[in-house]
């Protein structure tokens, strides 16, 4: 009868059970007391309910990626204890991806690019690179995917430069594109790092592999543990075990041998220009939101905050002006204009 | 969206069996939509056998993972609902074998969510009658509170809680009956002692 009547309250009852159940009710007020009671019991078990906040799923595409990288890596199944939640996120739009990758082109031909290079590329072999005290370099894979490798490190490629796996023994920056089919992997001494597509710092020494996210995710992987790490996050895995997730510093404040180096990868305009207003110590506003999810992909090494955004606003085709510390940014057919 | 709501699944059952066809075919569309619809219900399930938001969200987020992993694998047989709070509870039965049930309760803010303002008194009886009935569903014997949790709290049939605990459906009902008794009476106890 309980079941019935609870069945009955949230309206799960069929007709002829609704049925029965007045006939119920009409003829005895035993009955009508045992569904008032059950009444009282739902609703106190409705509050009690509420004092757990469910929150908002994850993405599905975050899901899938989490499946499919476990797939790669083959873990023992069914274990979540170090396992990070993927937060909820809103997915980027990418309004003029297309249009950006064309007007780089573009923009690289007037030279405000600097090519590789970086200070003192030592090339051991066709697919290594090293560095000494106070030298970076620069690597682009043929994917366009761009390291920037810090000083007294080490980088290895396949061969060609195509695949996406690399060894890494010291410390890089990496801006690496989006291959949803296949994860890119930078395996370290201490564990490795696997990732679609971000811009994330990476120090690898021989116990312990440290990573700060500045966009997208990266999964960090020891023998026996997992920890996926998200924009603006840090963590370390410390001989294979992970350490707490915790809010990361600003970049440049972790690897300071970047210096004026910038470099966007599929970057929503607003993120880049967060970093922009750190770096240049200025503020940014934008005559609309849509502005702000255009992306970018690009780097600098050493220019002004002028050329900067010259090459910018080019690029997501906006009306840039500088002054009294403030940069503004129109859109380029709003009518406006400064 | 998610997380508006407190409607149980069952509502949109009939919703799930297509939506698993289309996760087997691989449709991520499908797996969003499931997990818009059931990520509410399977988290209060596992938070109230763990006692820990936090970590029920991980394990939910745990059991899609494993769905799509096995989605080739699934069959539409019996109710989709059922298979998706069987992989929830062989989660937390795991997490609990492994780490010991955590019992620290959510900050107290977080837990609250009261649908609209309500007087001192109010919130006083509410958090009275709350308290009552968690101690009264906490004393229960561990397979008649699991039983209570699945039937009362996410609005399971007696042959879905059946399917996920692995148990018939006469064990469930009798169960179910002995739970609602012990509850029922422990909150009409409280009331009457604050009359």
């Amino acid at each position: 009868m309980d079941e019935l009547l609870l069945r009955y309250l949230r309206k799960q009852t069929t007709e002829d059970e609704n049925a029965s159940v007045d006939a119920l009710l009409s003829g005895s007020a035993e009955y009508e007391r045992a569904l008032a009671d059950l009444r009282r019991l739902v609703e106190v078990g409705q509050v009690a309910d509420r004092c757990v906040a469910p929150g908002d799923p994850p993405r599905a595409e975050d899901v899938i990626w989490r499946a499919e990288a476990r797939g790669v890596r083959s873990p023992a199944r069914g274990s979540v204890g170090s396992v990070t939640r993927i937060r909820p996120g809103r997915p980027r739009l990418r309004l003029i991806g297309g249009l950006a990758a064309a007007a780089i082109a573009a923009v690289m031909g007037v030279g405000l690019w600097n090519t590789f290079g970086g200070t003192g590329v030592a090339t051991v072999g066709p697919q290594e690179f090293m560095t000494g005290a106070g030298e970076t370099a620069m690597v682009r894979l043929a994917d366009g995917s761009v390291i920037r490798l810090g000083p007294e490190s080490r980088l290895s490629t396949a061969a060609g430069g195509s695949a996406r796996t690399v060894t890494l023994q010291g410390e890089a920056f990496f801006a690496i594109t989006t291959n949803e089919k296949q994860p890119f992997r930078v395996v370290t001494a201490a564990g490795t790092a696997q990732v679609l597509g971000t811009r994330f710092h990476l120090a690898a020494g021989p116990d312990e592999l440290s990573v700060t996210v500045v966009e997208g995710r990266v999964a960090l992987a020891g023998p026996d543990h997992e920890v996926q790490v998200g924009a603006g996050q840090a963590t370390s895995l410390v001989r294979g075990r992970p350490e707490p997730v915790e809010a990361a510093p600003p970049i440049e404040a972790v690897a300071e041998w970047l210096g004026d180096f910038l470099i966007f990868h599929d970057t929503p305009l607003g993120v880049a220009m967060e970093e922009v207003e750190r770096r240049y110590g200025i503020e940014v506003e934008a005559s609309d939101e849509e502005l702000l999810d255009r992306t970018l992909t690009m780097w600098f090494n050493s220019k002004s905050l002028e050329e900067i955004m010259t090459v910018v606003c080019g690029v997501v085709d906006a009306r840039c002006s500088i002054g009294e510390g403030v940069v503004r940014i129109q859109s380029a057919d709003s009518g406006g204009g400064q | 969206m998610a997380g508006t709501d407190h409607t149980p699944v069952s509502a949109e059952a009939d919703q799930l069996h297509p939506l698993m066809a289309a996760i087997k075919g691989g449709s991520s569309t499908a797996l969003g939509r499931l997990m818009d619809l059931c990520w509410p219900e399977l988290v209060r399930y596992a938070a109230r056998q763990l006692r820990d938001v936090e970590l029920a969200r991980d394990i939910v987020q745990e059991a899609f993972i494993q769905i799509w992993e096995r989605r080739r694998a699934w069959r539409p047989r019996g109710s989709a609902r059922a298979y998706l709070y069987r992989i929830v509870r062989h989660l937390v039965i795991d997490e609990k074998r492994k780490q010991g049930v955590r019992r620290r309760w959510l900050e107290r803010q977080e837990r609250l969510d009261v649908p609209r303002p309500a007087t001192p008194a109010e919130v006083l009886d509410a958090k009275v009658l709350t308290d009552t009935f968690e101690a009264a569903v906490a004393s229960l014997p561990v397979r008649r509170r699991e039983v209570f949790e699945l039937v009362f709290q996410r609005g399971l049939s007696h042959a879905e809680a059946a399917a996920v605990m692995d148990i018939s459906v006469p064990t469930v009902a009798n169960q179910m009956t002995a739970a609602l008794r012990t509850v029922r009476q422990a909150v009409a106890e409280s009331e009457a002692a604050d009359r």
